[in-house]
């Protein structure tokens, strides 16, 4: 057992890869192919709660592909890794459970939402797994951008699903077109980063830019991969293809494209703390990042007011809880040096970290009640909608505790990580808190027009057919209903019990070199 | 478990947050309780008033109605984010060149200044 259990890292990503390359060869049995890829989502769930686990109890782990000793980072008489490395601490476990366990929720509400090509689509959404988890498990950057181009092409196919239709097709296009800008960007970067230091594994960039510091070609690359990942992440001015992707997508994969926006910060946050934390550019880094906060946060909110497609309205609503995320994060980045401000820098980037958490839940949920009205009613459009409680009351309960979560109000989860966030950010800049906090009043406005619009008013005559959606989809709804609220009842327990921790192995540059070199 | 829990400045008990919900909903259950049971059900009195116009199908509060103030209020502001808000990518594109070009400048102007 001990045996195994040390290859788990490298099962979880290898998991769902096998079983995205085993599902079409069962395309004619539609039940196996179901059966199959739902059982390769709950192995790698157990696998990635079991190495969260692990992380937070024994520190960072490492794992050497193809290596006699996997927990061996560095081959006899090498002074750097030289194999693929995968180097999982706190943050990477996180970030893993995270969408593990969105990727399982959205396999089971899938059952019943797909009617079609089920092998192509559970073959893509776990391939999509494998890359979000090769992302955030990766110890080295060419890997980074390797698993980046897995989960950007999975994604592109699954926005694309519908082929009938032209606009999945459109926005898969322009998913297309901003991932293969992005990679080339990343590319380049990394390609910058190895001609410099002579190194892609990310301690021993790390090491390497706390012995050395910093040089021309390292400006370069940071600018290339912030802007990139931060593009990928939908982080304002470049937030442009989110209501695209998001809206056509289907609701389960819209989903899992909340978690792989997420992973892009991961990406993000991973080399500006990492790899950059302790230069003096990471400075500059943050107030660039605070500021793409601060515009989505912004711009998410009132662009959601004026949507009439529901899961455009959502899509806007996300770009502003992505801006807390970059904002919380970014003040702890500008904190990084400033001894005085370190406790808020800290402090901000628990909020941050709990709210990706958060985030991931509720916007899940939001998606999936949205997928449940357009599975019932065949349309997204606002206008078209209505009185639709009598008929679907249990979406209408799970997309009330949605829209209470996204609006930050208690009893969610979201109302304690925006507290912390609003609270420390305030110390680093007052006016920064106060345009958050209107963000997050601002989201309330969207979520009451949706919430009216969809469930309440008079009975429209062509809805009177329409049933409760099957019981698999709503289970999924409910499960992210509980997590949002007992996250939002037990929030200093979550917090000091997953957070802290990934916010200390992020903070931690020394700690995470030490543990891989 | 159902201890006092805290986060930040805030503090709260999960059991005292449950319970002040469960009061509240007597509370409504309650007030609702002194309704008058013998109202007409299905007639014009139960349904949402709209300037006397009887609600049907299409004469109903639609999404685009709500709010309708503050939309007028922030027209101009909306006009112009709309316009941004193009849909082609070549915009997209553009939005990213212009980022990556200001955080370089950005990034080259401050280590200079600070050399």
């Amino acid at each position: 057992m001990i045996e195994l259990v040390q290859h788990f890292p490298a099962l979880a990503i290898g998991v769902p890869l096998a079983f995205a390359f085993l599902l079409p060869l069962l395309k004619k049995w539609r039940n196996s192919a179901v059966i199959a890829a739902l059982a390769a989502l709950a192995v790698t769930e157990f696998l990635a709660l079991f190495i969260l686990q692990d992380v937070l109890q024994n520190g960072i782990r490492i794992y050497s592909m193809g290596a006699v000793v996997p927990g061996l980072a560095t081959p006899e008489q090498m002074a750097v890794p030289v194999r693929i490395l995968l180097s999982i601490d706190a943050f990477s476990a996180f970030m893993g459970a995270v969408a593990a366990t969105i990727a399982l929720l959205a396999g089971i509400y899938s059952i019943h939402f797909i009617r079609e090509s089920h092998s192509k689509y559970f073959s893509l959404l776990l391939l999509m797994l494998a890359g979000a988890l090769g992302l955030v498990f990766t110890g080295d950057m060419f890997n980074m951008f390797v698993f980046f181009e897995v989960l950007s092409i999975s994604s592109i196919g699954l926005i694309a699903f519908w082929l009938h239709r032209a606009e999945p097709v459109e926005a898969g296009f322009k998913y297309l077109a901003i991932s293969a800008v992005a990679s080339i960007f990343v590319l380049f970067a990394v390609g910058l980063l190895y001609g410099q230091h002579g190194v892609l594994n990310i301690a021993g960039l790390s090491r390497s830019t706390l012995l050395y510091g910093f040089a021309f070609t390292d400006i370069i690359a940071l600018a290339l991969l912030v802007c990139a990942f931060s593009m990928k992440a939908g982080a304002a001015p470049m937030h442009y293809w989110v209501p695209d992707a998001y809206g056509e997508a289907p609701a389960a994969v819209t989903a899992m494209l909340a978690v792989a926006s997420l992973a892009s910060l991961y990406a993000l946050f991973r080399i500006a703390f990492t790899v950059f934390g302790a230069t003096p550019l990471i400075e500059l880094v943050a107030f660039a990042v605070i500021i793409f906060g601060v515009l989505s946060l912004f711009l998410g909110a009132t662009m959601s007011l004026v949507q009439k497609d529901l899961k455009r309205l959502i899509a806007y609503a996300g770009i502003s809880q992505t801006g807390f995320i970059l904002v919380a994060l970014g003040v702890g980045l500008a904190a990084i040096h400033n001894t005085p401000l370190q406790p808020f820098g800290a402090m901000a980037m628990e909020g941050g970290v709990f709210h990706v958490i958060n985030h991931a839940f509720y916007e899940a949920l939001l998606f999936l009640c949205a997928g449940a009205v357009f599975l019932r009613t065949g349309t997204k459009d606002l206008n078209e909608l209505g009185g639709l409680a009598r008929r679907m009351p249990f979406t209408a309960f799970f997309f009330l505790i949605g829209g209470i979560a996204i609006a930050g109000l208690p009893p969610s989860s979201a109302f304690a990580s925006k507290i912390l966030i609003y609270e420390s950010v305030y110390f680093f800049n007052p006016l920064i808190a106060v345009i958050a906090l209107v963000s997050s009043v601002l989201v309330v406005v969207p979520m009451v027009k949706a919430f009216c619009a969809i469930f309440l008013g008079p009975e429209i005559g062509k809805f009177k057919k329409v049933r409760e959606v099957p019981g698999a989809m709503l289970f999924t709804m409910l499960v992210l209903s509980a997590l949002v609220i007992i996250f939002g009842l037990f929030p200093g327990a979550i917090v000091e019990t997953i957070v802290s921790p990934a916010v200390n192995a992020l903070l931690s540059q020394s700690a995470y070199v030490g543990g891989v070199l | 478990m159902l201890g006092l829990d805290s986060i930040g400045a805030a503090a709260w008990n999960p059991a005292v947050m449950a319970l002040a919900f469960l009061v509240l909903l007597l509370l409504v259950l309650a007030l609702r309780a002194f309704g008058r049971g013998d109202f007409a059900k299905d007639k014009l009195k139960t349904q949402p008033f709209l300037s006397g116009n009887a609600p049907t199908e299409k004469n109903r509060v639609r999404a685009d109605n709500f709010f309708w103030g503050f939309f007028e209020a922030l027209r101009p502001y909306y006009r112009r984010a709309s316009n941004v808000h193009s849909g082609l990518l070549n915009d997209y594109i553009f939005w990213f060149a212009f980022c990556l070009a200001l955080l370089l400048i950005a990034l080259y102007a401050g280590v200079s200044l600070w050399a």
